[in-house]
């Protein structure tokens, strides 16, 4: 397996989670060192869900401090100074469900295609498309009012 | 907004992971993958699985052909086994030396098993197998014919290990890497050697001891001659 290829498209799924570019990176080689560590057929399957689950125990790991994950976050990692563009994306994203902020950066930031989507979230790629036009709108839609707002 | 400024929106935000961390990352993995999956064993396992089922089937057949010939025949089929013996041996270099035949070379450099290390577990498997086919052979004729193993084995090495040596000094020079085929007149030329020693009058005048004498030392000239072939395959970023 290429790492270079993966590398990439691990850090921006991982960045999208956790919000956080130095965590990402961290989280990225560790992603990385499980795989190395295990043998699969579908590596970039595997590696998202390892991805994905390195994640959910960093949440784990900082859900005690506080029960306000805003407020974790903020008071855990040095935020990078963020422009109000940034804000907005990142207030964007956070309204969307779980689910669909995931399939729309696999779709749009990593370009994954719709099946690959769909075996990753064990439904029919109609149900991908479906599920993806939807959280487009709500995205655009809260991007722009967002842009305007400004 | 368009499908594609939402693509450009999310990526910028999205950004890019340190390059000098992720080229160190990625230097470091590939490094510690190569030394721990690349062990001497495994190299050896792998590329016994890329030799030609035709090399297997001409051992098999060098191996198997003395055991159904008649007690008559042996004597014959032995001087036969002794002409053979150089292609014997051509045939291992040959194989070993494949990629370069079909100037493969450059992609070789590039995997994870180095070219030198193909080479050297190439030569080591072919070479085990030849001795040990050279050895049995020895036993099988000694048996039938009823003369002593070692003679038989000293008849069947000598133009063996002088081909071996022959090929592995052409193929370190320029022309022995453009031209791999250079080793059946290295071959033709060590029957011809042969034959010109066997029937003149100087081997009459030599001890009977001198030549198993002579074929251990075409055995450790080989061996260098193989070691220093190995080295120089060897490329700076393997």
């Amino acid at each position: 397996m290429d790492i270079e290829v993966y590398y990439d498209k691990i850090y921006r799924y991982i960045f999208f989670i956790v919000n956080n570019k130095a965590l990402a990176e961290d989280l990225t080689q560790e992603t990385f060192l499980k795989f190395l560590k295990a043998e699969c057929e579908e590596p970039e399957r595997f590696l998202y869900t390892i991805a994905r689950n390195l994640c959910i125990d960093e949440y784990r790991r900082i859900k005690p401090l506080s029960t306000d994950d805003e407020e974790v976050l903020t008071q855990t990692y040095e935020f990078e100074e963020e422009t109000v563009e940034r804000t907005t994306i990142r207030d964007a994203l956070s309204q969307l469900d779980d689910d669909d902020r995931e399939m729309v950066i696999l779709r749009f930031v990593n370009e994954e295609p719709i099946g690959e989507i769909a075996k990753m979230f064990n439904i029919s790629r109609f149900a991908v498309n479906r599920k993806l036009s939807k959280a487009k709108s709500k995205l655009k839609e809260l991007l722009e009012r967002g842009s305007d707002e400004r | 907004m368009k499908d594609k400024d939402i693509k450009n929106v999310l990526s910028e935000y999205a950004g890019s992971p340190d390059y000098l961390k992720k080229d160190a990352f990625i230097r470091k993995m590939q490094k510690e993958s190569r030394n721990a999956d690349v062990s001497v064993f495994r190299m050896i396992a792998v590329q016994a699985g890329h030799i030609r089922a035709y090399i297997w089937f001409v051992f098999a057949f060098v191996l198997i052909r003395p055991i159904f010939s008649s007690a008559s025949a042996l004597p014959t089929t032995l001087e036969v086994f002794t002409l053979i013996m150089p292609f014997f041996s051509s045939i291992g270099i040959f194989e070993a030396m494949r990629s370069r035949m079909h100037n493969m070379s450059e992609l070789e450099m590039t995997t994870l098993l180095s070219k030198q290390g193909t080479f050297f577990a190439r030569m080591i498997i072919i070479g085990s197998v030849q001795f040990a086919v050279i050895a049995v052979l020895s036993v099988v004729f000694s048996m039938g014919i009823g003369i002593d193993a070692i003679s038989v084995g000293t008849g069947l090495l000598l133009p063996f290990t002088l081909t071996n040596i022959l090929c592995f000094m052409i193929a370190r020079t320029q022309f022995g890497r453009e031209n791999v085929w250079f080793c059946i007149p290295v071959s033709g030329l060590v029957i011809a050697i042969r034959e010109a020693v066997v029937n003149s009058s100087f081997a009459e005048r030599i001890d009977c001891r001198v030549w198993p004498l002579l074929a251990l030392a075409l055995i450790v000239l080989q061996i260098s001659e193989f070691y220093k072939t190995v080295k120089t395959e060897r490329f700076s970023w393997n």
